[in-house]
This record gives C-alpha cells, sequence and structure tokens, in this order.
C-alpha cells in the first residue's frame, strides 16, 4: 500500500516472531492520534531466524507478511480510530540496522517498539536509547505489559 | 497332508487370532472408557495387560523380543518421524544429539556402575541393563503433548531426542550382550568402531531407501493406494534390509542398526516423499498411518502389561533392586538433562532449551517398548538364569514406575509450567468460538426450513433472530475477552491461517479429482502451500519460544 504522510509515519517494529496484540494496537492508536501513517516493520533477527537457509527464510518472509496484512487489517477494523495509510514490510538482519535504514528512506517521525523484551544480548530499553541516539527520533516501547 | 496336523495348527492359529481380536476390542473399549476417566490412554493399557497376565488362557498370544522389536517398533518409528520436520529438527540438532548420544552413553555407563555396585551384576550385565534402560521411549510422553497443546519444540526436542537414542541404546546394548559370549571381549577403541558402522551404515541404508521411495516412488506413480503400501514395504524393509544387510552380501556377520534405518527413512518421505505426492495420496497415507500406528501402540502397551507378569514375581525379593534401578536411572537422567542442557546453552545461547522444558524432558523420560523387548532378548544371550532375571524384573519394574507414575503426572507437572496450550483464557475463547458455530448453525437450519415452508416462516424468522441475538451476544463477548488477553489475537490469527492453508489444500485436490486442472499443477500448488504451511509452523514456533514460559523466569 502506497504511504500518503501526513504528519509523517511511525514505524512500528517486531522481531522475533509475530509480534503482539497488544503492541500493535497500541502504535495503530498512536498512529490514529497523531495523524500519522503507520508501517508495521518485521525484522526476521540473527538471534532468531540464522538457522535457516536461505530459500526457506524466503518463505518465511512471504508467509509472515500475509499473516502480519492481516493482522494490521484486524486491527484496524477493531478499533474505533482511523489510520489513513498502513503497509507491513518484513526484512532480514540486525533490529537495529534495519530499522535506523528505513527511517532515513521512509522519512519516519516516530519509531514503536513492540515485542520482545531482549533482541540477542540487549534489552529493548538498550535498543531504543541506541536508536533515539541514531536517528533523532522520538522512540517508545508499547504493549510490554501484554 | 496330515490333517491331524492341520487341525492342530488351526486351532492354534484360532486361538491367536482370537487373542488379537480380544486385545483389538480391548484397546476400543479402553479409548472409550479413558475418555470419561481421567487416566491417560497408554497406562490404562498397561494396567488392562498386567491384569490379562493373570489369566493366561485367555489372551494366548506369545510376542517375543524379535516380534516385538520387528513387528511393532518400525511402524511406530516410522510414522513419528514422518511428522518430524526436518528445519525444526535441524533448528535443534545439536541439543539432541547431545542427549542422544552423549546422553545415553552417559546413561548406559552410569546407571551400569550403580547396577554393578549395588545389585552385584555382572559389569557386563550392567552395562546392558543401563543401555536398554536408557532408550526413552517416546509414544506416550508424545500423546500427552499433543492433547494438551504444548509448543511444537518441545515435541521435537523430546521425540528427536528418543528417536535417535532409542538407537543408541540398541548398538550399545549389542555390543555389551556381544563381548559377554565366550571368547570376545569389550574394548573401548573397537566398541566405538563398531557403533560408527552399524549406526552410519543403518542411517545410510534407511537414507538410500527413503530417497528411493521418494523421488522415484512417491514422485512418480500417481496413486495413494500404491503409494501408501510403498510407505510401509520401506518402514519394514528399511529395518530388515539393515539388520540383515551381511546376508544380502553373504556375510553373517554384518548387521546394521534397523532402528536408525526407519529413522532415517521415515524422515526422507516425511521431508522429501510427501512433497512429490499429489494432496489425496498425502491424505490417504496419513490416515492410514495414523490408524495403523493407533493399533500397533494399543498392541505395544498391552504387551507391555502382559509381558510384565505381576503373577511370577516375587515382589518381596525384587523391590530393593527394583528401588535402587529406578533411582538410578532418575539420578543419572537428571545430570544428563540438567548437565547436557547447561552445556548446550553455553554453546548455542540463542537456541538454550528453557528451563521449563528440561523439566519436562527429566519428568518425561518415560521408558516402554524397547527397554523391554532389548530386556528380553537377554534370554537368549550367554549370562546366567539368574543375571536375566534380576535385568528382567528391574526393567519391568522400572518400565512401570515410569509409565504409571511419571505417565501419569507428567500433565500436572506440564500445567503447572504453563506449558499448557489449554490454559483458561484460551478454553474460554474457544468456548465462545464454539457457542457462535453452533448458534450460526441453529440460525442456518432454521432459515432452510423456513425456506422449503416446513416451518411456518414466522416461526422460523423468530427463531433466527433469536439465534442472530446470540450470535451478537457471543461476538462482543468474544471482542471484550480478546481486550482482556490481546495475545489470543495471534494465536487465532495463526490458527485461521493454517485452517485456511488447509481448506486451500483441499479445493486443490478438489480441483485435480475434477479434471479442473491438470495433476502436475495441483502438486506445484500442493507444494507451494506445503512450504506456506512450513513456514507457518517455522513462525508459530519462533512466536511461541518469544513468550517465555514462567518456569523459564528463573533460568
Amino acid at each position: 500500500m502506497p504511504t500518503t504522510n501526513h504528519r509523517g509515519e511511525l514505524i512500528y517494529v517486531s522481531w522475533g516472531g509475530t509480534g503482539r496484540g497488544a503492541a500493535l494496537r497500541a502504535a495503530y492508536d498512536q498512529a490514529a492520534d497523531a495523524d500519522q501513517s503507520l508501517t508495521y516493520l518485521a525484522i526476521l533477527d540473527p538471534p532468531h531466524f540464522a538457522d535457516l537457509d536461505s530459500i526457506f527464510v524466503k518463505l518465511v518472509v512471504d508467509e509472515l507478511e500475509w499473516l502480519l496484512t492481516a493482522h494490521v487489517k484486524t486491527v484496524a477494523q477493531a478499533s474505533d480510530k482511523q489510520v489513513n495509510s498502513t503497509r507491513v514490510i518484513v526484512r532480514t538482519g540486525e533490529v537495529d540496522d534495519q530499522v535506523v535504514d528505513l527511517a532515513e528512506v521512509s522519512g519516519a517521525a516516530s519509531i514503536v517498539l513492540g515485542a520482545p523484551g531482549v533482541v540477542g544480548d540487549t534489552s529493548v530499553d538498550e535498543l531504543a536509547a541506541a536508536l533515539r541516539t541514531r536517528t533523532d527520533l522520538d522512540v517508545s516501547i508499547a504493549g510490554l505489559s501484554s | 497332508m496330515n490333517l491331524l496336523a492341520a487341525e492342530a495348527g488351526d486351532s492354534n492359529f484360532l486361538e491367536q487370532e482370537l487373542s488379537v481380536v480380544v486385545l483389538l476390542a480391548t484397546a476400543a473399549a479402553m479409548a472409550i472408557i479413558v475418555k470419561r476417566i481421567k487416566v491417560p490412554y497408554t497406562v490404562a493399557l498397561v494396567l488392562v495387560g498386567l491384569v490379562f497376565a493373570f489369566f493366561p488362557n485367555f489372551v494366548d498370544l506369545n510376542f517375543s523380543a524379535d516380534l516385538i522389536l520387528g513387528l511393532l517398533i518400525p511402524p511406530l518409528l516410522f510414522e513419528a518421524t514422518l511428522h518430524l520436520p526436518w528445519a525444526k529438527l535441524k533448528a535443534d540438532l545439536v541439543p539432541i544429539l547431545m542427549f542422544a548420544i552423549g546422553g545415553t552413553m552417559l546413561g548406559t555407563f552410569a546407571v551400569g556402575w550403580i547396577i554393578w555396585a549395588l545389585v552385584g551384576v555382572p559389569w557386563l550385565a550392567a552395562v546392558a541393563f543401563g543401555a536398554l534402560i536408557s532408550a526413552t521411549d517416546p509414544v506416550a510422553v508424545i500423546a500427552f503433548f499433543k492433547s494438551l497443546g504444548v509448543t511444537k519444540r518441545l515435541s521435537v526436542l523430546v521425540e528427536g531426542e528418543s528417536l535417535f537414542n532409542d538407537a543408541i541404546a540398541f548398538v550399545a546394548f549389542t555390543l555389551a550382550v556381544d563381548a559377554a559370549a565366550p571368547g570376545s571381549s569389550f574394548g573401548l577403541g573397537s566398541a566405538i568402531g563398531d557403533f560408527l558402522i552399524v549406526g552410519g551404515g543403518g542411517l545410510a541404508v534407511g537414507i538410500t531407501l527413503g530417497w528411493f521411495v521418494s523421488q522415484v516412488v512417491l514422485a512418480r506413480v500417481d496413486d495413494a493406494l500404491i503409494e501408501t503400501t510403498t510407505s510401509l514395504a520401506l518402514a519394514y524393509g528399511s529395518f530388515l534390509v539393515a539388520e540383515e544387510f551381511g546376508l544380502i552380501f553373504g556375510i553373517d556377520d554384518l548387521h546394521f542398526s534397523g532402528i536408525l534405518a526407519v529413522v532415517a527413512s521415515g524422515l526422507m518421505v516425511g521431508n522429501i516423499g510427501l512433497r512429490n505426492t499429489s494432496p489425496t495420496t498425502r491424505i490417504t497415507l496419513e490416515y492410514f498411518w495414523e490408524v495403523l500406528t493407533f493399533l500397533v501402540n494399543s498392541l505395544v502397551f498391552l504387551v507391555i502389561g502382559l509381558k510384565i507378569n505381576l503373577r511370577d514375581i516375587d515382589i518381596s525379593e525384587n523391590i530393593l533392586n527394583v528401588a535402587i534401578a529406578i533411582g538410578a536411572i532418575l539420578l543419572t537422567r537428571f545430570v544428563i538433562v540438567y548437565g547436557f542442557g547447561a552445556i548446550h546453552a553455553k554453546l548455542q545461547p540463542s537456541r538454550r532449551v528453557p528451563m521449563a522444558f528440561r523439566h519436562v524432558m527429566y519428568w518425561g523420560g518415560l521408558r516402554g517398548a524397547i527397554s523391554l523387548a532389548l530386556a528380553l532378548l537377554l534370554e537368549e544371550s550367554d549370562f546366567s538364569d539368574e543375571v536375566v532375571n534380576t535385568v528382567l524384573v528391574m526393567t519391568f519394574g522400572v518400565v512401570l514406575f515410569t509409565l504409571l507414575v511419571q505417565g501419569t503426572t507428567i500433565s500436572g507437572l506440564i500445567a503447572r509450567l504453563g506449558l499448557s496450550g489449554q490454559e483458561a483464557h484460551q478454553r474460554r475463547q474457544q468456548q465462545i468460538q464454539a457457542r457462535i458455530y453452533a448458534r450460526r448453525a441453529g440460525a442456518a437450519e432454521m432459515e432452510r426450513l423456513g425456506g422449503q415452508g416446513v416451518l411456518f416462516s414466522s416461526m422460523a424468522d423468530a427463531m433466527q433472530d433469536t439465534y442472530e441475538q446470540e450470535v451478537a451476544e457471543a461476538r462482543d463477548d468474544l471482542s471484550d475477552h480478546f481486550s482482556a488477553h490481546p495475545e489470543l489475537e495471534v494465536t487465532m490469527l495463526l490458527q485461521a491461517r493454517r485452517d485456511a492453508l488447509v481448506a486451500e489444500q483441499s479445493a486443490i485436490g478438489e480441483m485435480v479429482r475434477s479434471g479442473f486442472i491438470s495433476g502436475d499443477v495441483g502438486n506445484d500448488m500442493a507444494v507451494e502451500l506445503h512450504n506456506r504451511t512450513a513456514a507457518l509452523d517455522l513462525i508459530e514456533e519462533r512466536w511461541q519460544e518469544n513468550i517465555a514460559p514462567p518456569g523459564d523466569l528463573d533460568n
């Protein structure tokens, strides 16, 4: 889906799998409140997916994109708020590098980190701090209570 | 023809046939009964078998060790590996091999040493016991896992370990028994060499035959019955060819591991062969193996009960030995699971086995048919009758303890560790979904009857309205429930996607059957759907791993 920026774009980041419902809902509401478009960036990071061969990674990327697109639509339909544009991107690589790269390319306004609580040996708080330094954007952590 | 002999033979055959019928009817009856009482099916069968043993004329079947190993074990191993995805097995191959190879070797010698030191059994007989009792049996535990909905990774770890340790225990057992023969000796160097030849040969036979069946028969013959029959021939054939490999080339003493051959051939068919078949064949083949496994599994656990003939065992004389044996296997299993688990966590931190999984692997290390069959093989060995009897009774004791005590408490442990997928809020979600589904069906029926004029249209409309109101209430309940438990949303999404992929597969099969698309096109699409399902499996597995089980918080 094309991105139409009103007040920029909110990048919601998950890694290690499908993410969590509560975190996505929180990110969706935050994007709606800020009148931002929503980009769901799912990352197949080495700590969780390094053991897969390249052919299988391609299959996982395709399937995850299908699932997450359906998940975003589910959240959109259940919400009483409206985000004008959403898209799903699945990438492979280190979480911080992929987020920084996408933020630069898309000119994102804010970043919301979803699940899970650690990225390899780094805590999600440390990751958020590192991303703030590298992107100079507002970086928050959503849905951890779920 | 000697008519008297023929009649005697017929009579014997009829008795055996009647015994099989009794056992199958008992299995069916127990399957019905255990649905109403909280006793695991396999445990119930063992208990019934124990009772049958007191009435030897009632069930007159002589299941020898060879019959158990050659007839009952191959299909169980084959079916288990058929559903073991290579991608998942490969992801955890390091811990599985550590537990299976390192654990079995350690268990063999550690248990052997304890038994040798405390029971006074000769060293080689003690090692043989250590080997046979190190073979964990996945069947009972996997049955629990399926009903409780635990993660696939835990199933793969338990199943993978037990499949490979069966083979390794078998080889170690054979080496110990052979070394006890007059003029033989047990050298570590030759034992390792023999182990590599027997194990490697078994794997090679299984891979070769499995590849042939997968790439030649399953890929090129489009006939569900022929392909299913071939898979059965492969399960038994790979076992026999490996075990009797020397005979083919006129070398009497050359034997490979039949168990490893079956494991390898099952993995080949499950991961390559089934991708090459049509959806119709896959469904037929899977149903066939499901039924066969149920039958064989039922017989195995009844036979365990029958073989452990409590009537002929002097319990007071053997209780101490059995207690020592149970203590030995619990102690060594503890060292293996937690010790190797800790070492593996250092080697592969990203794939460490969660502590909660280790608790289940420790308590879920049940012993079953393979231990029993190997112990019965000792009757043909060079050990004295007294030694053989001591080992047999200890084996019976350990098998009974693990099945009746550990087997009945493992589900409680799984639930306590929070590893059961069927938690209260998940059950609640299913209840609401079931309510919606049932009410919808009721509303559709009212619409049909009203439309056909069987019911007054006003009555049909009123009842339909009532149903729709209930459906709306249930949907609100479901929405509230998801708000309270947002993690269920992902679970439901994954399940819905899985259901949708199964429906797509059925639709493809239907189009092939109706001739709407060619078999080739149908196969291509089936492969694509199979790949999507495999990807979904992996996504679900990794997602479940990211939700750390409560028992893992201390790790």
